[in-house]
């Protein structure tokens, strides 16, 4: 669902009809534009006139302008980044428009992904242009600075940044200073000076002050607009304006505390009622000014048109006058005066009514701050509980947890609905801690056991986000207990949140190993999910079920449930087109490991087209995943190792689970490549053990060890450890696992020669294979496979004779196309890491003296490795060598 | 339930003077005067985020800000 978005934010504030005109400041910020600076910082106290200068600006720098004024609200970068969109959506609407979609569709969208596409959109706009960021100090989230430092560290030439705030950012300031690529507006550029003070009073105000006066004033107020204003509004009353009455001079009061008192004094009664009761307001419409100040003395829309009128501080949203804004100095002075004026209880009342105009108008955040302002707590709860599920939606969770963290603590707990949410609210922002806490007010809930409707509802919610917790904090067991807990107290018919169940309760299973139970409830989930008519979920997650049946083995049934996705899919016209990505990926993987070339590039080239326009977030990440395979299929080992290395920079978290890292997909190329070396850094990282109890998450990574100790030749405990593993894969019908471990063993039985072994459990393998038509899976053996098929193929009355006579055909197809990726294993002695390092120099064509100059040694050190390596590869020169390495893709 | 933060007091110092009314505005701090022309603003702040909170409202007044100092606890205050 998006996110609403207050286009009055967006809306450029207008110029005033007279305003004096800062020639010194617009050529400073012109010619800082021009000179190709990136970052303009209007860096100011309240009331410096930054915004009315950046209007001015706007209306002088001949280039188009995107505007946002930020708010208390703007906290969370999905939100934050969100608006930036709309902001530069005004300047052309199809910029950006993938990235607020994916917004829109991921509830964890990828952020730095996010930013990096918007930016490229950005630098292939015609025209430059300037984004504005108006109130940035209002701004107060660590992860939006990174964000924007992000911005400012990649920004194009296209856009130039505006920064106005308070406080100076947390950005690199100190670095585009060094560079000439800021342009900076301080308070002491802003300050005015006699003559623009005169200037201002005189034509702007239209007070008709003497030049001693002027200078009095300017002494005063020490150019400081705010307090000019206020001046020349406090002088407009005076009949004959002067200065010299006794508190402005000579005491050092607040300037402003008194100009305001002065101003008040010269409005009539229902102006001062209006100005002093809507200072609760931090936006004001018509409407709502009536709502809350109920008085038929005057009509508050025309009030508010006399007031911009009048210069009082009052600042239009938009260009139909519907919404304004007190200029926020000028807010906190006349709420003061409201303390002052007004009762708690008249306060009070005031929030109140505005809560209910919020409440009637569908702004639930402004609903709920103005009850908590008014401390009518049990409204502000109501309000709460009812809108977090909408907000939450539109990641407005944390605006709305800063929110109700402002009741106190006795009313929340309560509450145990509002405890629940406040714990999942927090669960989103990382706080577990926390959210346990929380979600303790309401465990009384889940203990009842002859629980009835609403009590029911409250356990399943709290169960479901102790499952949630559970989920993030890794631990298994607790998350399966309670999503089953959150299930039995779920009604049948709340289709939605047991479909939110069953997915936690697939994904846990899946990564548990339990993969029948992770396959019969992601089924379950998907057909809730078409009874409730969303197709495009179903789809979405049609490539999960797949890859659970690729686990139990079932290669045909993950073929024909991707099939079946894909023709549902089309039922939805081409809107579905774009998530199929994965679909034809998954369809192309499975071609490979059958070795079946032609459906493989047919899917893989389908894939490529539809994945260029995904906005699926793990899709760059699951794509280097299977560029890895395909280079490593063609021998290109040194390529599969940058593409495993892109793909993990690719990730974005997700629920489903990494049953192969990319870590271990490196080290098993690095075990081909005989850089044993790299590969057992990354066992030591690991800490991986041959003594370790093996889960399904870690039984890749304990596969890839074994075939460590297999190439080392180091077998003592390794068959126990697969044994181990077996005995697990069995006891969850994984055939998928099994198959991996038998070939592992059958290696390990080979390698230590005990030949009978090793055939009779490549026979058990082969057996579970054929149904299946599985080929990679043995091809990526290497020759000690090759050899043992061989020996099997030699009894012409084998039941398993022809599929093994495909697989040896398919094993020389692949030998005589490339094969290098049998290099390590064709070598009687591998070489070492130092002779490839050597290799690959020589290959690039440096002397043997130019080669001992960059690896500080001495020239006959090379030589000696030299001789070292062609003996290894049995050749008799350079030449050769370099040939020979390429050949079997040593380098 | 976990321990409540100690209060500790802060005098912040500002300059020009600012009416005693601003008290309840600046979270009931007392407001004292140096001399002509500076305003002590003096009182318990619960923790970190309490002193910020009332630094970005000593901000948005616009009031220039001379200094902040934490008077420290007497030595024979001890947890409960």
């Amino acid at each position: 669902m998006p996110a609403p978005i207050l286009t009055t934010k967006l809306h450029l504030p207008p110029l005033r009809a007279k305003y004096v005109f800062r020639s010194t400041l617009l050529s400073k910020l012109n010619k800082g534009l021009a000179s190709g600076s990136q970052l303009t910082l209007f860096s100011a106290p309240a009331g410096f006139g930054k915004t009315t200068l950046m209007s001015e600006w706007a209306a002088n720098c001949h280039r188009s302008v995107a505007w946002l004024t930020l708010d208390e609200g703007d906290q969370t970068t999905a939100g934050f980044l969100g608006y930036l969109i709309s902001a530069l959506q005004t300047i052309h609407p199809a910029l950006g428009e993938a990235e607020a979609a994916a917004l829109h569709f991921s509830q964890n969208p990828p952020i730095e992904v996010l930013l990096v596409n918007l930016l490229n959109e950005i630098a292939a706009e015609p025209d430059p242009f300037l984004l504005v960021l108006d109130d940035y100090h209002l701004v107060d989230s660590r992860e939006i600075d990174r964000l924007m430092a992000f911005f400012v560290e990649h920004q194009p030439g296209q856009i130039h940044l505006v920064i106005l705030t308070r406080e100076d950012p947390s950005l690199p300031l100190t670095r585009l200073r060094a560079r000439n690529q800021l342009t900076e507006i301080r308070a002491s550029d802003l300050r005015f000076n006699t003559a623009e003070t005169a200037d201002f009073m005189n034509q702007v105000m239209g007070i008709n002050l003497k030049s001693e006066e002027i200078i009095k004033l300017d002494g005063q107020v020490e150019g400081w607009v705010a307090g000019l204003q206020l001046a020349g509004l406090a002088l407009q009353g005076q009949k004959t304006p002067t200065l010299l009455s006794k508190p402005f001079t000579g005491s050092n009061h607040f300037v402003l505390d008194y100009l305001l008192d002065e101003v008040l004094t010269h409005q009539d009664g229902p102006t001062q009622h209006f100005l002093i009761q809507t200072s609760i307001l931090d936006r004001l419409c018509g409407s709502l000014c009536d709502a809350i100040t109920h008085n038929d003395s005057y009509n508050s829309q025309q009030m508010l048109e006399t007031l911009e009128h009048a210069n009082l501080f009052i600042i239009p949203l938009d260009n139909e006058r519907g919404w304004f804004r007190y200029h926020p100095l000028f807010r906190d002075l006349l709420q003061k005066q409201l303390g002052q004026r007004l009762s708690n209880d008249a306060i009070s009342g005031l929030h109140e009514q505005a809560s209910q105009w919020f409440e009637e108008h569908d702004e639930p955040e402004k609903a709920i701050q103005h009850a908590i302002s008014g401390k009518t707590f049990e409204r502000a709860v109501m309000l709460a509980e009812a809108s977090y599920a909408s907000m939450d939606e539109a990641f407005r969770s944390a605006a709305w947890l800063a929110w109700v963290n402002k009741l106190p603590d006795q009313v929340v707990r309560k509450h145990p609905l509002l405890c629940i949410q406040m714990a999942m609210s927090l669960t989103d922002s990382g706080n577990l801690e926390l959210s346990e806490r929380y979600l303790q007010y309401a465990d009384p809930m889940l203990s009842q056991t002859n629980a009835e409707g609403e009590v029911h509802l409250l356990a399943a919610k709290a169960a479901l986000a102790h499952a949630f917790n559970a989920q993030l904090l890794g631990n298994l067991d607790e998350t399966v207990r309670f999503a089953n807990l959150s299930l039995q107290h779920t009604p049948t018919e709340d289709s939605f949140q047991r479909s939110q169940i069953n997915v936690i309760l697939g994904f846990t299973n899946w990564a548990n190993g339990n993969l029948e139970a992770a396959l019969n409830t992601m089924n379950e989930w998907m057909s809730s999910m078409l009874k409730l008519g969303n197709v495009m979920f179903v789809v979405a997650s049609g490539f999960a079920v797949a890859d659970i049946l690729v686990g139990l083995g079932r290669l045909e049934d993950a073929e024909k449930s991707l099939i079946h996705c894909l023709e549902l899919a089309k039922t939805q016209g081409l809107d579905a087109e774009n998530i199929l990505a994965h679909h034809y990926l998954g369809l192309a993987m499975i071609s490979h490991e059958r070795n079946n070339e032609t459906t493989f590039k047919k899917f893989l080239q389908k894939a490529e087209e539809t994945g260029n326009i995904s906005t699926l977030p793990d899709w760059p990440y699951r794509y280097g995943l299977a560029q890895a395979v395909i280079y490593e299929t063609e021998g290109d080992l040194e390529r599969a190792l940058v593409a495993l290395d892109k793909a993990q920079t690719n990730y974005t978290v997700n629920p489903v689970p990494i049953l192969r890292t990319t870590n271990a997909l490196k080290a098993r190329i690095h075990i081909k490549q005989n850089r044993l070396n790299k590969a057992h850094d990354w066992v030591q990282k690991q800490r991986l053990s041959i003594s370790d109890d093996v889960t399904y998450l870690s039984e890749f990574d304990h596969l890839t060890l074994a075939r460590l100790h297999i190439q080392e030749g180091d077998f003592s405990g390794v068959s126990d450890m697969l044994g181990r593993m077996l005995i697990a894969a069995k006891a969850q019908n994984r055939k998928g696992s099994l198959l991996e471990i038998l070939t592992t063993m059958s290696l390990i039985n080979d390698a230590q020669g005990n030949t009978t072994q090793a055939l009779n459990v490549i026979e058990q393998a082969l057996t579970l294979a054929e149904p299946e038509s599985y080929c990679r899976l043995f091809i990526e053996c290497g020759e000690p496979m090759r050899k043992m098929l061989e020996t099997l193929s030699i009894n012409q009355k084998h039941p398993l004779k022809r599929y093994v006579n495909n697989l040896l055909t398919a094993f020389s197809e692949v030998k005589n196309k490339t094969s290098p990726s049998f290099g390590a294993s064709v070598l009687v002695e591998p070489l070492t890491d130092r002779e490839i390092e050597i290799l690959r120099l020589i290959a690039q064509g440096f002397s043997n003296e130019e080669i001992s100059r960059q690896l500080y040694v001495v020239i006959s050190t090379i030589k000696g490795h030299n001789l070292r390596i062609f003996d290894k590869l049995q050749v008799k020169n350079r030449t050769e060598a370099v040939a020979k390495a390429r050949e079997i893709g040593l380098i | 339930m976990k321990e409540k933060t100690k209060p500790t007091i802060y005098t912040i110092k500002l300059k020009g003077r600012l009416s005693r009314e601003w008290s309840e505005w600046l979270e009931a701090m007392t407001i004292e005067y140096e001399g002509e022309n500076e305003t002590i603003v003096k009182g318990d702040i619960l923790d970190q985020s309490a002193l910020f909170g009332l630094l970005k409202k000593i901000r948005d007044l616009g009031l220039p800000l001379i200094s902040i100092n934490q008077i420290s606890n007497k030595p024979n205050q001890e947890r409960k």
